[in-house]
């Protein structure tokens, strides 16, 4: 009667071991441009490896010619996947190493109801005339850049198994086309292709 | 000396956790018609249990969604949905449990048709709030639930015409044309092509919910010394009725496809009739042979852990409740301008939509329920 009294309460102090081992609580920074995944879907390591991708080549692209900065203006790129994944993260940072290189000019779209509402506001009589912005000076951009971002997903098929494979592919097109002309004079892709699996059973 | 194992039923029955009486009050202020009162009883579902988490996120957004609180229950529904992907995997504790009390202690993972239809209303408030790609996201999730239960889902039209619509919306015609194609063919054949928004005119898409999905009850089963079988099943409920829609006291006849999700949810819990077979017969076995563990040592002791065990026995009856008994999907091609409409059930309950402002090319979404 002792020995099992005994051999109970060391399974209890296990147990209380092993789950308070578990329930430790921490906290660490990570690496932006490492990559790390916990499943095969779509994170912040991916939008790295793409925007990198797409931005690399068209800085040295010979369609704009180096010594012109041409005006663009981005569209958003549009989700066509399967996952609700913010596309402006892409194009912003796309924006954001395009107009750091000092080839290109950028329109900015997304303000253009803020800056119809200053304006609006300065010509309303509450600026001094003299500090007013000039109405009709704003610049035209010369070319649309956009893209659309895909995915093609495949989960293993149902059968006896432990664990539960699936792969994911994710391609964003990147197009720029010419405002005046329609032309799309560059056009551009990235793929990633990622396979996880997940165990099936767990505790 | 003290057989501690007679105690072992006891022990069983205090583990067991209360019904969620949230939930239930929830619901019953919903069917009342308070709608904000059935939210803040649900107050966010923080409190509810895990076993019951999916369950409250379900009622909760659907209850958000009536009260045209679209974005909010966009948020709550999109919880419910990743909490189904994350309860893909089989816990083996929470097996262990269920096979030796009831179905009812282990966490509910929602029926093949309720899957679906988290999705189904994340398309409309999608649609609802005019964002296109995210309700194409969500079309594309509703795919997969399709992909993985085609037969127990076949029958819910009104989910396949919406994803239609997502991709229509999304200028991806050769996709929607195949949705179409696909429901065609599980109505029974025919062709189903809706009319292309022409110049100088609009469409109004009404999703209409009319009635209660049925509820689940159990039936019961007895078989000597006291084997108790119990099982689930939804109650019968009378088909949704007709809808039409009317202005200017014209019938307009919108092309309509609707759903009869009291019949999707029977066929759903039918073809997982195996699973819960298969767990109830193993059940059974342990419980008899705890009783004859019992019976060796104590008879008094065997007798009531046979009435416990035999009490213990209940079929897993949680369901989602707030949904209504059918859903109809109605297109209908409107002049551009303001309008004033009639939406009718059976020609009992009207709905009027007064003042709607059709813009030219464009559709204009408005979710009802009767």
């Amino acid at each position: 009667m002792q020995r099992i009294y005994i051999r109970f309460l060391m399974m209890i102090t296990c147990a209380s071991l092993l789950t308070l081992t578990g329930c430790m609580a921490s906290t660490r920074n990570l690496d932006t441009e490492a990559e790390t995944h916990y499943d095969a879907t779509y994170d912040f390591s991916d939008k790295s490896q793409i925007v990198n991708r797409l931005v690399t080549p068209l800085l040295s692209a010979p369609v704009f010619p180096v010594q012109e900065k041409p005006l663009l203006i981005i569209y958003p790129v549009v989700n066509e996947t399967s996952e609700h994944i913010s596309t402006g993260g892409i194009t912003d940072e796309i924006r954001m190493k395009l107009i750091q290189s000092g080839r290109f000019r950028f329109i900015n779209e997304s303000q253009r109801e803020n800056i119809q509402k200053e304006t609006d506001y300065q010509y309303q009589g509450y600026v001094d005339p003299a500090m007013r912005v000039e109405q009709g000076r704003q610049l035209g951009a010369d070319y649309i850049l956009g893209g659309t971002l895909r995915s093609i997903k495949k989960e293993q098929p149902r059968q006896w198994r432990l664990f539960k494979k699936e792969r994911i592919y994710y391609s964003l097109d990147l197009s720029i086309t010419d405002l005046k002309t329609g032309e799309i004079v560059y056009a551009d892709q990235a793929e990633l292709a990622r396979e996880a699996s997940q165990p099936i059973i767990g505790w | 000396m003290v057989n501690f194992k007679v105690f072992l039923p006891v022990f069983i029955l205090l583990i067991i956790g209360c019904s969620s009486l949230p939930l239930q009050k929830a619901r019953t202020e919903f069917y009342s018609g308070d709608l904000a009162r059935a939210d803040n009883i649900l107050e966010g579902c923080n409190g509810i249990s895990e076993k019951d988490l999916l369950l409250c996120y379900m009622e909760n957004g659907l209850i958000l969604h009536y009260m045209g609180a679209y974005e909010e229950s966009t948020e709550v529904l999109l919880k419910a949905s990743q909490l189904i992907k994350r309860q893909e995997q089989i816990s083996i504790s929470e097996q262990s449990a269920s096979v030796l009390i009831n179905d009812r202690v282990s966490i509910y993972k929602g029926e093949y048709s309720e899957r679906l239809w988290v999705h189904t209303y994340l398309m409309i408030n999608f649609l609802l709030q005019y964002k296109y790609e995210s309700a194409l996201v969500e079309a594309k999730q509703t795919l997969e639930v399709y992909d993985k239960y085609p037969e127990s889902l076949a029958g819910d039209h009104f989910t396949r015409a919406l994803i239609a619509l997502c991709f229509e919306n999304m200028n991806l015609p050769d996709d929607a044309r195949i949705e179409y194609k696909k429901l065609a063919a599980e109505m029974g054949g025919g062709q189903i092509t809706p009319e292309p928004i022409v110049p100088g005119k609009g469409e109004l898409v009404l999703f209409i919910g009319q009635g209660r999905v049925p509820t689940k009850v159990s039936s019961d089963v007895a078989f000597p010394p006291s084997i108790r079988i119990s099982i689930p099943r939804y109650t019968y409920t009378s088909p949704a009725m007709t809808v039409t829609v009317r202005s200017d006291g014209g019938d307009l006849n919108p092309m309509k496809i609707t759903a009869d999700l009291g019949k999707v949810a029977r066929k759903s819990l039918n073809d997982r009739s195996a699973q819960y077979l298969t767990r109830q017969g193993l059940r059974a076995g342990i419980k008899e042979a705890i009783a004859q563990e019992v019976g060796e040592t104590n008879q008094v002791g065997e007798l009531f852990a046979r009435a416990i065990l035999f009490l213990l026995e209940e079929a897993d009856t949680r369901s989602w409740e707030t949904l209504p008994g059918g859903l109809t999907l109605a297109r209908i091609l409107l002049d551009s301008g303001v309008h004033n409409l009639e939406v009718c059930s059976g020609n009992l309950r009207t709905i009027y939509l007064d003042g709607i402002d059709i813009p030219q090319g464009r559709r204009v979404y408005r979710s009802l329920r009767f």
